[in-house]
């Protein structure tokens, strides 16, 4: 299936990424259900040059976002700029059969779960 | 007509277990030969081609990412495949009201399904913590084995849908009742799919492929070099073995070999007089093995018309005989096909209904599904795996409360000059048809060492 979806500048992207890092840090079914996970994330948009972040999540809480990728990441995330700012947004829910696609991962299975819980508690407002 | 046969190795079950062995023994110059009780190959998997060319998948039928084993086979085949399709919004059908929801999990309530998430995570991190090839050796094995599923579910804080839900997805998975496994079997399942998420959903999850012609097709690419090494109709009724030999004995004769791997599931294993006997902890584990229970049906119209509402075709729900569906629709065809699972114990309960009556049933579920356009189809088939003699259920053999932790060890273990394989014994994607291969892979790499750590020459050799 071929979508066309506009370009998200990577101002607006860190935006959203901020915004989704609050939002994880006062959900608090994210709080409990992850309170133990430790990740560091680098998150990239494939059609975005400059648009490349380092997010970091110990003991269940994120950390403020790094613009940049910086150390040895446990998890890569790469996406579209659109599909990334509808999950950061909260607007798209992050496990349809669409995004689970759209979105590619590298990493263990376990983190990628957890990224996955957490954009989820988030866009269902939990 | 009834002889007497040699082979190195003699293999019982022509299924994706047994075949994967034979074709890896004969790869090796071993002189293998398969026995196989039913009049066809492929085991659970059964692939029918109807006068209209529609191909109804009786049996297995998904593959997905990480079944590195039967990907590998159905390139090496040259197998064609599509994708599952998935597009539209799934339904779920709870409480009397009907939620759209996409993914593999039900969003329609968001407290629901914030609860099944936790659930997911809670599962998962603690399957993770099991050793599939050793789940006994995991340190509260014995606590995990003497707790039901149903037990954990119902302990935990969350609402009643979601609890229901899970009890569904087991019904799906296993297919059985939460009640009738312990909580180390399941994570032990999970574990060996990577996962809860990498099993229930589509997309990046195990239902996401599947063969154009039918998965049965792996299964007939396996025996064709086999050529007449595979006898068909040759249900094994007798083992006697010595140190270095077996004799099966067979409904087409006997046949001499130096090694046996038995291919079938543990409690059909378990159905087959050994002389002299199997050691008590072998059989006392086959006495606590049980197959899954699962009635498949296949439901044809003359269009996917559901699509025109934007549903995917994949339904969870919680009352009926069918609780789950799929669309089950050829890209290449113009007909729209619903499958339907009948699992756990609404399956035992529609096998002993009539056709006309369970027929009836399955539409009466459907059209609360889709609607009054699913009342009308043009064509319906189905299996009871329950009734099948070969298989006695579908899609899994497992194990009751308590015996992984006691008698786990004897399920791979071979006895003398015996083997097992069969997708129960794989430690990775167990009860799906990439371990099916794999364990037979394992078997018959087993049997290689075993050879020639006793010296025997083979068939080929002499």
């Amino acid at each position: 299936m071929s979508v066309e979806r506009e370009t998200i500048g990577a101002a607006e992207l860190e935006e959203a990424l901020r915004e989704y890092v609050d939002k994880a840090n006062a959900s608090p079914r994210a709080r409990k259900t992850l309170a133990t996970w430790s990740c560091r994330l680098h998150i990239a948009a494939t059609d975005v040059e400059d648009a490349a972040f380092t997010y970091v999540v110990e003991q269940g809480a994120s950390q403020p976002l790094v613009v940049g990728l910086e150390g040895v990441p446990d998890l890569v995330v790469r996406g579209h700029s659109f599909d990334l700012a509808e999950i950061f947004w909260g607007d798209a829910n992050p496990v349809s059969n669409y995004m689970q696609g759209a979105i590619k991962t590298q990493g263990r299975a376990d983190d990628v779960m957890r990224l996955d819980a957490m954009a989820m508690f988030i866009f269902l407002g939990q | 007509m009834v002889e007497d046969t040699r082979a190195d190795v003699v293999v019982v079950g022509a299924g994706l277990a047994g075949l994967s062995a034979a074709r890896s023994l004969l790869d090796a110059g071993v002189e293998v030969l398969v026995l196989e009780a039913r009049d066809r190959v492929g085991g659970r998997t059964h692939s029918v081609e109807e006068a209209d060319g529609l191909v109804i998948e009786y049996g297995g039928q998904w593959l997905g990412p990480t079944q590195d084993r039967v990907l590998g086979l159905v390139e090496e085949l040259g197998l064609g495949t599509f994708t599952q399709y998935s597009d539209g919004d799934n339904l779920q059908l709870t409480d009397g009201a009907r939620l759209r929801y996409q993914g593999a999990i039900p969003t329609g309530d968001p407290v629901q399904a914030a609860d099944l998430i936790d659930a997911m995570v809670e599962l998962t991190l603690t399957c993770m913590e099991i050793d599939p090839a050793r789940p006994w050796d995991h340190p509260l094995a014995a606590v995990l084995d003497s707790t039901t599923l149903e037990t954990w579910i119902s302990a935990q804080p969350y609402s009643d849908g979601a609890k229901q839900w899970v009890r569904t997805l087991s019904r799906a998975v296993f297919p059985a009742e939460p009640g009738e496994i312990s909580l180390l079997h399941a994570l032990f399942y999970f574990r060996s799919g990577g996962g809860v998420e990498k099993m229930i959903g589509t997309i990046n999850s195990a239902q996401e492929t599947r063969i154009s012609l039918g998965a049965q097709h792996l299964s007939h690419g396996l025996a064709l070099p086999l050529g007449d090494r595979v006898r068909l109709n040759c249900p094994v009724t007798r083992i006697d073995r010595s140190h270095d030999d077996v004799v099966v004995h067979h409904d087409g004769g006997t046949t001499t070999a130096r090694r046996a791997i038995v291919a079938i599931p543990p409690v059909l294993a378990g159905r087959i007089r050994y002389s002299p006997p199997m050691p008590g902890v072998r059989d006392q584990l086959t006495q606590r093995s049980f197959m899954g229970s699962v009635l498949k049906v296949h439901v044809v119209y003359a269009r996917p018309f559901w699509r025109d509402a934007g549903l995917s075709g994949h339904v969870t729900a919680d009352t009926g005989l069918v609780q789950i569906t799929f669309d089950q629709s050829h890209p290449d065809r113009t007909e729209g096909v619903l499958v339907g699972f009948i699992d756990s114990h609404l399956g035992r309960t529609a096998s002993q209904m009539s056709e006309p009556d369970r027929r009836a049933a399955v539409l009466e579920d459907l059209v609360r599904m889709f609607g009054d356009e699913a009342a009308n189809p043009i064509g319906y088939y189905e299996r009871s795996w329950i009734d099948e003699e070969w298989s006695r259920g579908c899609y899994v053999g497992m194990m009751t409360p308590g015996t992984w932790s006691t008698l786990g060890h004897a399920l791979r273990e071979p006895v003398g000059p015996i083997h097992w394989a069969g997708t129960e014994t794989a430690v990775i994607w167990n009860g799906y048809m990439d371990g099916a291969i794999r364990s037979g892979e394992d078997a018959a790499a087993a049997v290689l060492v075993d050879l020639a750590a006793h010296g025997l020459r083979t068939e080929a050799a002499r």
